[in-house]
């Protein structure tokens, strides 16, 4: 009995530890997870206000705080200086500072190859990649093109003198155009037109004024099918939204497939815990319903990515857009 | 005033020759089948602008041996008073801009508000004081807080967000 | 008929207790950032974005539309008192209503910018109504030739409205263009004068840091030079008899506000550069049809009510291709395209179809926001005008700290903040020495559009020229040629005879 004595009074003492060691635990996995933004969030946009990366920017905004998913407001901010330079240096000078992220288009892999820039993917932390946005081959409908057939009969025919607009030059739109040209053997026959973004491309081929473009579906939604008529898409699979068009799969060029990637990246070296803080957010966004309505409706390819196969993924297209930009004689090693 | 027009068109000389130069980092020629280069536009302007500087140049040196009493030959460009006027706003504004990316925009504001109020205004304490404390506030909850623009903060940052 | 049904189904959308509180809370924040310099409404849109996420589409469609509106009449009001543009489409308001303020009209001016502003808006929204589809289809026409040769009449409408100096005026608007190069080449798309890759260069030189530079610290400067402390501000009255005289005078300028309103609607409808071309066509045209231009840029209330009523109707102009095409008519519609992005909405004929009681909804509010606008910009008067009472040792240095935080906010770039001080140097310098300002600010709003339209339309027609002078083939295009070289030519004509008369008039 007596040695129940002391164990009566460790009882209390054990107790008091246990739940001690228990909060402290609790508080210092608390600590760990706990990674929030104390401040306002930057949220660079590589292109000017209006665009379509300044849209998906901005929706992303509408659904986090619709959902009040973070504790701080995200604020668009554009940076559309130097086809991306711009936005990319200053994500490169914010090293470290977890209250900063970017965007992206896939001029994040061909502006800083072709500008020779102290920054690139590596230098920043990947963070999320939401949707691919595809391609079509477009042309105005009074062209009376049907077909892939056609349209190489008709870009033949007009001797050098056909004319494809699209948004900037050495971005996304010429590098898909000069794949349709080796891949069709219409080297040197189409004249690339460079307009400001790809709401005024797709205008100008409604209107006439251009003879084909290579837009995104969601641009050319307004003008169709009145307007514009689609030939064939970049895809492996057919697009939900354009059932009846054909991929360059189905036609027999099973390398002309190209996406616009849709992610986040963050600056380099940031803390761990707020990664997996942005990492959540963006999971949450992009398994939301929200986002999957647009995704459908647009005829986005909702490609929700994260973590290590991002990485590879960056890496992948890396090397993509320099052989592309290579084949191109744009790029030299 | 004739002085201060012929350095400005002299300035404007060599400053557009720089750009100029400069502006031959692109194409300045018109490329077959697409029309002038990159470069064409900055480089032929800038030489534009400076053959017209140099035109006014040599308007002003005519001019002030025939007519002194020109509109743009007479008075001068600036008063003694005007010029001290002048630089007692004007600098410490340029240390107010500059004080922006250091101690924040309302800091830096607020010192500036004060010293244009309380010491060259000559307006008393009470009003000195409520507008260069008042003017910040009121720029940080129109921006901070409903419009949602950050506004530089430099190494007061902390100061702004507690936890 | 139809159109006037869907017309009275949109009122009564646009009249319900939420869409019209909307409204009224759009307009009223809107006159509030047109007026701070440094957020027109191309920023204000974009930031004020988020507030429309809890409503639905339709009235967050309304309050866009109504801050739209409240800006265009806000920009007015801090171009009138202080002589800085609150956004470019304001720019040309400044030429006479700086003056008028000056003299102690302030408030004449504010009420023509106001009353100018809502006759503008209000046919262009008739126009919008009634002939949206077939417009969309016109303007579909445009492409970069036309586009080119309506920035070209742009200039030609200009030409002959600068300084005394032509030489000075010809390096101005040089000065101007060159600043548009800055940044990136568009066509080519790689850098250009960035001098060794200042990052603050690769966005180019915003129209907003040049017109705060050049007008805001550059007109500070020049006050405090003219006597910081002794300085007189100008008496401005305010009553009810002012604004009835006002309004009486405003019969005079019935011609000019007609003509700029409709030059508004049709130049902001094009798919160019929107309203800030359009106010300064508005402006040279009414000089050039007024009984005495003479009074221009000293103080005409015509000067005020030109641009106004243009940029007002261009602003409605630019909705009708955001609509039916999608495609912005104007920085600002292209943040609302956006927008009806993030609302899952595809503008397009089939907007018109699917979604009416958004397209009606909106329609019917810019009858309402208009008129809201009218009230509001009028009401706002007085306390402007208690504003520019207050004794220069207290409004100098405010204006250099919201000029400061303006030039900051719309690229949240500090870059841009010491630009916009070299500038307001360079401006005070250039104004002493009778450089003209308006046509700097002219060419750098319009020069990037420039170069891209006609770089464009010379690779579409593969380096030959004859694409603007081709009447088979861009037949638009070629007719806003001829008119713009005979705009060119006709202000030679007086000048060759004035230089004749003045020969001999020496010589005598």
């Amino acid at each position: 009995m007596k040695s129940l004595k002391p164990s009566k009074r460790a009882i209390p003492f054990l107790t008091l530890a246990l739940s001690l060691l228990i909060v402290v635990a609790l508080g210092t996995t608390q600590a760990l997870a706990a990674w929030k933004p104390t401040r306002p969030i930057e949220f660079v946009i590589m292109a000017g206000k209006g665009g379509g990366a300044d849209r998906i920017a901005r929706l992303m905004q509408k659904i986090v705080t619709q959902n009040k998913w973070s504790p701080q407001p995200l604020v668009p901010i554009n940076k559309k200086g130097g086809s991306g330079a711009e936005a990319m240096l200053y994500l490169l000078s914010k090293k470290g500072n977890p209250h900063v992220i970017l965007v992206t288009l896939n001029s994040f892999f061909t502006t800083p190859a072709l500008r020779k820039l102290p920054v690139n993917y590596t230098k920043l932390t990947p963070v999320y990649r939401l949707a691919m946005d595809t391609f079509l081959l477009w042309v105005n409908t009074k062209s009376g093109i049907k077909n892939m057939d056609d349209f190489v009969k008709a870009v033949k025919a007009k001797k050098g003198k056909w004319t494809m607009g699209g948004t900037g030059k050495m971005q996304e739109d010429q590098l898909v155009t000069n794949m349709l040209m080796q891949a069709y053997g219409l080297k040197g026959m189409i004249t690339y037109v460079p307009f400001r973004g790809g709401g005024t491309v797709a205008k100008n081929l409604a209107g006439g004024h251009v003879d084909s473009t290579v837009n995104n579906p969601s641009e050319g939604l307004p003008h169709y099918p009145g307007k514009m008529k689609p030939i064939a898409a970049l895809t492996p699979e057919r697009i939900p939204a354009f059932k009846d068009v054909p991929t360059f799969k189905e036609l027999g060029q099973p390398q002309l497939v190209y996406f616009m990637q849709r992610s986040i990246n963050a600056p380099g070296g940031i803390p761990k815990d707020a990664l997996a803080w942005y990492t959540d957010l963006f999971n949450k966004l992009c398994n939301s319903k929200e986002w999957k309505d647009y995704t459908s409706s647009k005829a986005l390819n909702r490609a929700c990515l994260s973590g290590a196969p991002l990485g590879k993924f960056f890496a992948d297209e890396d090397v993509k857009h320099k052989k592309l930009l290579m084949g191109m004689g744009l790029l030299k090693n | 005033m004739q002085r201060a027009d012929r350095i400005v068109a002299i300035g404007l000389i060599f400053v557009s020759l720089g750009v100029a130069w400069k502006a031959t980092e692109l194409p300045v020629g018109i490329l077959p089948k697409e029309g002038p280069g990159g470069g064409f536009l900055p480089f032929w302007l800038s030489l534009g602008i400076a053959a017209v500087a140099l035109m006014v140049l040599i308007q002003s040196l005519l001019s002030a041996r025939r007519d002194e009493s020109d509109t743009a030959g007479a008075g001068v460009f600036m008063s003694r008073e005007g010029l001290g006027d002048l630089m007692r706003v004007g600098l410490p504004g340029m240390i107010m801009i500059l004080l922006i990316g250091v101690i924040s925009v309302y800091f830096s504001a607020a010192l500036f508000i004060f010293y244009c109020l309380f010491l060259v205004g000559g307006h008393n304490l009470k009003t000195s004081l409520g507008v260069s404390i008042g003017v910040p506030v009121v720029v940080y909850y129109i921006f901070e807080k409903f419009l949602i623009i950050p506004l530089p903060k430099g190494y007061a940052e902390f100061l702004f967000y507690w936890n | 008929m139809e159109i006037l049904g869907n017309l009275f189904y949109g009122l009564g959308i646009a009249l319900s207790p939420q869409n019209l509180l909307m409204a009224l809370f759009g307009v009223v924040l809107g006159v509030a950032i047109g007026a701070m310099p440094g957020l027109g409404s191309v920023n204000g849109v974009a930031i004020l974005l988020p507030i429309t996420f809890a409503v639905p589409p339709t009235s967050a469609i309304i309050f866009l539309a109504a801050i739209y509106y409240g800006a265009m009449y806000g920009g007015a009001i801090s171009s009138i008192t202080l002589n800085i543009p609150g956004a470019s489409t304001a720019v040309a308001t400044t030429f006479d209503g700086y003056p008028l303020a000056r003299k102690g009209k302030a408030a004449d001016a504010l009420v023509t910018a106001a009353v100018a502003s809502f006759i503008g808006g209000t046919l262009s929204i008739v126009l919008f109504t009634f002939f949206a589809p077939p417009l969309a289809e016109f303007a579909l026409r445009f492409g970069p030739p036309e586009e080119f040769a309506v920035v070209l009449l742009a200039y030609a409408t200009f030409a002959g409205l600068g300084g005394e100096s032509p030489l000075k005026t010809i390096i101005a608007t040089m000065l101007g263009l060159l600043m548009s190069t800055v940044g990136t080449d568009i066509v080519s798309g790689s850098p250009r004068l960035i001098f060794g890759g200042i990052t603050g260069f690769y966005h180019g030189i915003n129209f907003l840091v040049l017109a705060i530079g050049i007008y805001g610290v550059g007109e500070i400067f020049y006050t405090l030079e003219e006597g910081f402390k002794t300085k007189e501000r100008y008496q401005a009255k305010l009553g009810v008899q002012e604004i009835v005289s006002t309004l009486k005078n405003l019969t005079k300028c019935t011609p000019t506000i007609a003509r700029g309103s409709l030059l508004g609607f049709f130049v902001g409808m094009l798919p160019a550069a929107g309203a800030t071309p359009a106010s300064f066509m508005s402006y040279s045209i009414a000089k050039r049809f007024a009984k005495n231009p003479e009074e221009f840029g000293k103080g005409a209330l015509e000067g005020v009510a030109a641009p106004e009523c243009a940029n007002n109707a261009a602003s409605t102009g630019s909705m009708l291709p955001m609509l039916t095409l999608g495609i912005p008519g104007s920085p600002t519609t292209a943040v609302m395209l956006g927008a009806l992005f993030v609302w899952g909405l595809v503008p397009g004929p089939r907007l018109f179809v699917e979604n009416a009681e958004f397209v009606w909804g909106l329609t019917g509010s810019l009858y309402i926001a208009n008129t809201m606008a009218v009230i509001v910009a009028i009401f706002a008067v007085p306390i402007f005008i208690w504003m520019l009472r207050m004794p220069m040792t207290i409004l100098a240095p405010i204006i250099l700290v919201v000029c400061a935080v303006g030039g900051f906010s719309p690229t949240q770039d500090m870059f841009d903040v010491y630009l916009m001080f070299i500038f307001g140097a360079v401006g005070y310098i250039f104004r002493k020495l009778d450089y003209p300002l308006a046509p700097m600010v002219l060419a750098l709003v319009l020069g990037g559009l420039t170069e891209r339209t006609f770089r464009q339309s010379m690779i579409m027609s593969h380096g030959s020229p004859g694409i603007f002078f081709d009447f088979a083939g861009h037949p638009i295009a070629a007719a806003l040629m001829m008119v713009s070289a005979v705009l060119f030519i006709l202000p030679l004509i007086p000048m060759i005879f004035r230089f004749r008369v003045s020969r001999s008039g020496t010589s005598a």
